[in-house]
């Protein structure tokens, strides 16, 4: 196992590196400066600034250059918002921001999303499990700036039981939180209820139950065990989806993360946060990944890595 | 019985919980408290900047005025500056000597006099091409400023050229002279601009590897010295800027507002609806349709908070005059006559922006704009028939770019259609981002192109003098002798009367004879503010004051 | 049973025997009422907006007498006339939800198409040269799976200036791993029947192998993959929409109708049916395609008919 993961990390190397190539590749190769303004900036001066980002030189030095400022983690001038460090100004204080805010729409989403698959698995057909599916289909059939803003008209003005702007406290981050959830809530909620079904019927289930166990303690240690697995293998993809889903919620809600950052930079073609963005979220997910395979490989012992 | 594995899984889940309990602590934990601000204003996106001398966005000019005082201070109501940190000025009688004198209890927020050299260090720095001032050319009408500029910019890529005297001169620490070019009637509003405040040498600059350098951090919060009736004692990106009362500001005790919070907030629906809600309590950034319904509330009298007021700005469609057919002005004139502006006023805009057909904006004292080209289907098609495209027929698609946004497409739709149904012209819209758009606006890269301008001061020039043979903003490649003489003209003109008719003429061959562009209406700017909030009113350059606001019940809660 | 025994069941089957996985999928994919209903719709639902696409025109108003003869300025509530209303430049907001309907709907398709050209050939290109390409092949997919596509696809979008077809080309080209990573999943596992087996005994080479008997039996999963990743791709496309990249105007697309009308629904103003109709259509969609995958694969889940039969 533990050979299994140090391999997987000295696996990031490589994968980052090439992420960061195709990247610089596509960043450089786009057309058109990033120092376009509304009004003609003298000659000299977009020169000036194209060699503080190193553009004057060929572009293998302006890889070797940019790539040894990311890894030394010194970053480079944003290019759109002139006196921030990338790395530490913009990225460092808005990453804790997003993390929460995925995290915990992540473990809601688990919990959520289980609780919702066993109940409406176990009462098949009945109206609760109608409810409960029709509310997890809503959840994936809704594109999630819909569900934010009716969240928060809802929420917000009608009802106003919650507040609409800012993350300070934890009242504010609870529409955030729920919207950014419910797409992977409701998938977990038809993967779990799926695999529950899958293996109610089964003859181990009826020798369990034969056995002797009490129906509910039945369901959820034995039916649970099958049924999670393929709610871990999604854990990975849904990280990646609350990530890009997170300058949705962001936007909305007003909220400083780095959801924001990465599409902001892209329209801007601020070329150091957009580097930078993509190796944070491109590590972020290789670690998501592992992490979600290791434990797939504790759970499930027909699987064996090497 | 769980197993050994499952144990793990559990102690997983749980490890899980406890570090996402941990990170949302140390989140909430690090949020902003320390109390409710006095007023809680947003105007929408974050601040680019707040470098008195790079910035470029109203938005940004808002908050340089509130950290920042110039020699002069624009009054939002009447557009006329009034004393500022000079106390009183002297024109010498050929418009081109202006003496300030300034106050000697100016006072920079740590205390230091503010003094005239500061002014001249604020200005040089903003001509200096190693700033990359966009808004350089603002400082051209001072005697010398151009060839300065266009010197550094020389000596930057290694040409060893002299630095040329700018005409800028330090009496004493409260005297300031400066020498113009040609008389320039509107300096003395000119001089309030953002590119014209003052900043603090010692702030700016620091010493790095030997070399004196600006500080590129020298705007945060804890180093960034103001002159203004607020100081900027936080600013968390994207989040807050907070304004706090300047004890040192020579006018304090006419400061009302102790604290002032500036929430960026980008979805407008979550703008209002945090304003509806009391969370904020003085907005600019209203969702158009909102903004239809408050108006329409307002006039029956059941709004009180709104307010809307025309903006000296003009929304317009630039034309590509290298290309065909759109070389030929009859095209060109029929396409400005067949369009249907009212429309896209009711239906886009929608909080009465006044239709027009002129460039110049109502407002500007003394000046009767050219009448410009009215809605006239009948003719515009006879035009084109007389350019050789009879009903439509053989001419080319046309491209019509604008930078995304959901009010640009409305309008080119409807221009669109307006076009199709009229003159039987087919017209293809694209978007692309701001940047792009910049790019190929640049280039020449459009047939059609969505343009907007506010004037950086209330006269005409600022508007007229865009469109002379090469100005940086023309960008649609026309040319015209006889405009570029007027509006040469009329800078020299010391007559004010003269100089406004001077400037009409022109406006007659943009807008009536030539026509590269076509104007469509005139901005209008909305703001919200709650009943408590006393002192603002919409003006037209949109301009906040927030040294004159007072809050009448400052107590906590709704 | 005895030889008569055999003749007899030869003679006159009783039993379904021989049938193909196919029909059997398909009896049992008639069975999940819930699929069928939402193949149903889906087939009124996609006939409705290409028919209205194809015959009426994209962005044009209402009438200007009729705008006299109402009187009142855009948008209009639902009436007899306008079942759905009209939107804010008054445009027919039925014509205008079918019409989206019909973009969404053909760059959903696109997209699933493309994923399913890419992804099929390179999973299963990868699972049958097996050994060290294999590993090679799914290293890169895994590198491409930690790039985040939304750069990538804004980037793409910058490029290019025809936009319909790069939205197609970049949805595509992000759901087309998940797509490589179940073809190679499924080769694998047919590499070990036995028939395959048997084929390669009898000196078939690789590529026959994989056209005559690997490929026929990936159709199921590869259509149910396929049907899954449609309403991604329109989901997707939505939120391309939402940042401003999505088809240009005055062609439309739920997406866009749908961004567009988030801010009609405010603290001031209620215009409910610019958001309603277009995420009801949408909504709706997204169902019926998700039902009709799931009923799809459970239809044509190996372990399901391997216990049937």
């Amino acid at each position: 196992m533990t050979r299994f993961v140090l391999k997987r990390i000295l696996w990031f190397i490589p994968t980052l590196l090439a992420i960061y190539t195709i990247s610089f590749a596509l960043l450089r190769a786009a057309p058109g400066s990033p120092f376009i303004e509304e009004r003609d900036m003298p000659k000299e001066v977009r020169e000036q600034r194209e060699r503080q980002y190193y553009l004057d030189k060929p572009w293998i030095v302006q890889y070797g250059y940019t790539l040894r400022d990311l890894a030394t983690f010194r970053g480079q001038m944003s290019m759109k918002y002139e006196n921030r460090n990338v790395i530490h100004d913009v990225l460092a204080p808005a990453f804790p921001i997003s993390l929460g805010l995925g995290l915990a729409a992540l473990t809601l989403s688990v919990f959520a999303g289980v609780l919702v698959g066993i109940f409406s698995a176990v009462r098949r057909y009945s109206l609760l499990d109608h409810l409960l599916t029709g509310g997890a289909l809503l959840g994936i059939s809704l594109p999630s700036f819909v569900i934010a803003s009716l969240l928060v008209m809802l929420f917000s003005f009608w009802l106003g039981w919650l507040p609409a702007t800012g993350w300070g406290s934890w009242q504010k981050l609870v529409l955030p939180v729920v919207s950014l959830a419910a797409f992977p809530t409701a998938y977990i909620a038809r993967l779990t209820r799926t695999s529950m079904l899958d293996v109610l019927p089964a003859d181990f289930m009826r020798t369990a139950r034969s056995k002797g166990l009490p129906g509910g303690e039945v369901i959820v240690l034995h039916g649970l065990k099958n049924a999670f697995l393929p709610v871990l293998s999604y854990l990975g993809p849904a990280a990646a989806g609350v990530f890009t889903g997170s300058f949705v919620v962001e936007k909305i809600f007003a909220i400083p993360g780095i959801g924001h950052h990465f599409v902001q930079s892209a329209l801007n073609r601020d070329h150091p946060l957009i580097l930078a963005s993509v190796m944070l979220y491109s590590t972020l997910l290789l670690v998501m990944n592992l992490l979600v395979d290791i434990g797939y490989a504790r759970l499930d012992p027909r699987i064996r890595y090497d | 019985m769980p197993s050994r594995r499952w144990r793990g899984l559990l102690w997983g889940i749980l490890a899980v919980c406890i570090l996402d309990v941990l990170v949302l602590a140390i989140v909430l934990g690090r949020a902003l408290e320390d109390g409710r601000a006095d007023l809680r204003f947003s105007q929408g996106a974050e601040v680019a900047t707040l470098d008195p001398a790079k910035m470029t966005a109203l938005i940004d000019g808002r908050v340089a005025s509130a950290l920042f005082e110039g020699l002069t201070v624009v009054e939002p109501a009447t557009q006329k500056a009034r004393p500022g940190v000079a106390r009183s000025w002297d024109v010498s009688p050929d418009g081109l000597v202006y003496s300030f004198r300034l106050r000697d209890d100016a006072r920079w927020s740590d205390g230091s006099p503010v003094t005239a050299g500061d002014f001249r260090y604020a200005w040089r720095r903003a001509l200096h091409a190693r700033t990359a001032a966009q808004y350089n050319y603002m400082l051209f009408p001072i005697r010398g400023a151009e060839a300065f500029a266009k010197a550094t910019a020389a000596r930057l890529s290694g040409d060893a050229v002299p630095l040329p005297d700018v005409g800028i001169e330090v009496v004493s620490p409260t005297e300031l002279r400066v020498l113009l070019n040609q008389p320039t009637h509107y300096f003395l509003e000119l001089v309030a601009f953002s590119t014209y405040l003052p900043v603090k040498q010692s702030c700016v600059e620091t010493v790095r590897d030997g070399k004196t350098v600006d500080d590129k951090q020298w705007v945060f919060p804890g180093r960034i010295v103001s002159n203004g009736p607020y100081v900027l004692t936080e600013w968390v990106y994207k989040s807050r800027m907070r304004l706090t009362k300047n004890p040192h500001y020579w006018n304090r005790d006419a400061v009302r507002v102790g604290t002032i919070d500036i929430f960026p907030i980008e979805e407008l629906n979550t703008c209002l609806v945090g304003y509806e809600r009391g969370e904020l309590d003085f907005i600019t950034a209203i969702p158009t349709l909102a903004a239809e319904e408050l108006l329409r509330r307002h006039k029956a009298g059941k709004r009180p908070d709104f307010a809307v007021a025309p903006n000296l700005g003009t929304y317009y469609y630039r034309f590509n005059c290298t290309r065909k057919p759109l070389d030929d002005p009859r095209v060109r004139k029929a396409l400005a006559l067949a369009l249907d502006k009212q429309e896209i006023v009711t239906k886009a805009g929608r909080i009465g922006q006044p239709v027009t057909g002129v460039l110049v904006p109502p407002g500007v004292p003394g000046y009767t704009g050219a009448e410009g080209l009215g809605h006239d289907p009948e003719l515009a098609r006879r035009l084109l028939t007389e350019a050789g495209f009879p009903g439509g027929k053989g001419f080319p698609k046309l491209a019509l770019l604008y930078n995304t946004s959901e009010g640009h497409k409305k309008v080119a739709e409807l221009a669109q259609v307006s076009w199709r149904r009229e003159l039987g012209v087919t017209v293809e819209l694209t978007n692309v981002e701001w940047k792009v758009f910049l790019d190929r606006c640049n280039k020449l890269d459009y047939d059609v192109a969505r343009a907007g301008w506010y004037g950086d001061y209330v006269d005409p020039n600022t508007f007229l003098d865009m469109f002379v043979t090469g100005g940086g903003n023309n960008n649609t490649g026309w040319s015209n002798a006889e405009y570029d003489r007027l509006i040469a003209r009329a800078a020299r003109t010391l007559d004010a009367g003269e100089r406004m008719r001077v400037f009409r003429d022109a406006e007659v061959i943009l807008t009536e004879q030539e026509v590269p562009i076509l104007p469509i209406y005139n901005y209008v700017g909305a703001m919200l503010a709650k009943p408590h909030v006393k002192g603002w009113h919409p003006n037209l350059r949109n301009d906040i004051l927030f040294q004159e606001l007072w809050v009448e019940r400052p107590e906590a809660g709704r | 049973m005895t030889d008569r025994a055999w003749r007899a069941e030869a003679d006159h089957p009783t039993a379904p025997v021989g049938r193909s996985p196919l029909a059997l999928g398909l009896r049992r994919f008639r069975a999940n009422r819930a699929a069928v209903i939402g193949l149903g719709v889906l087939v009124v639902v996609s006939l409705a907006c290409f028919i209205v696409a194809w015959t009426t025109d994209a962005g044009e108003p209402v009438s200007k007498a009729e705008d006299a003869a109402v009187g009142r300025n855009h948008p209009w509530p639902p009436s007899w006339r306008h079942p759905f209303g009209t939107d804010t430049n008054g445009r027919d907001m039925l014509l205008r939800t079918f019409q989206g309907g019909a973009i969404s709907l053909a760059v959903g398709l696109s997209a699933a198409a493309i994923s399913v050209l890419i992804g099929t050939f390179y999973g299963a290109v990868s699972g049958q040269a097996g050994g060290a390409v294999d590993r090679w092949m799914m290293r890169v997919v895994d590198t491409l799976y930690g790039l985040p596509y939304i750069l990538l696809v804004i980037l793409l979008l910058v490029y290019a200036r025809q936009q319909f077809w790069v939205l197609i080309v970049a949805i595509g080209a992000v759901t087309w791993l998940t797509m490589a990573r179940i073809v190679r999943g499924e080769v694998l596992r047919l590499r070990e029947q036995e028939y395959v087996l048997a084929a390669r005994a009898l000196g078939a080479g690789p590529l026959r192998i994989l056209l005559r008997h690997i490929l026929p039996n990936l159709a199921g999963p590869i259509i149910v993959c396929a049907t899954l990743t449609v309403p991604v791709a329109i989901l997707q496309e939505s939120f391309l929409s939402f940042l401003g990249l999505g088809i240009s105007a005055p062609r439309t697309s739920w997406g866009i109708l749908a961004s567009d009308a988030v801010n009609a629904v405010n603290p001031v103003v209620n215009y409910w049916w610019l958001l309603a109709f277009p995420c009801l259509f949408l909504g709706l969609t997204l169902l019926c395609l998700n039902f009709v995958g799931d009923g799809l694969r459970d239809a044509f889940d190996p372990k399901l008919i391997s216990r049937d039969t």
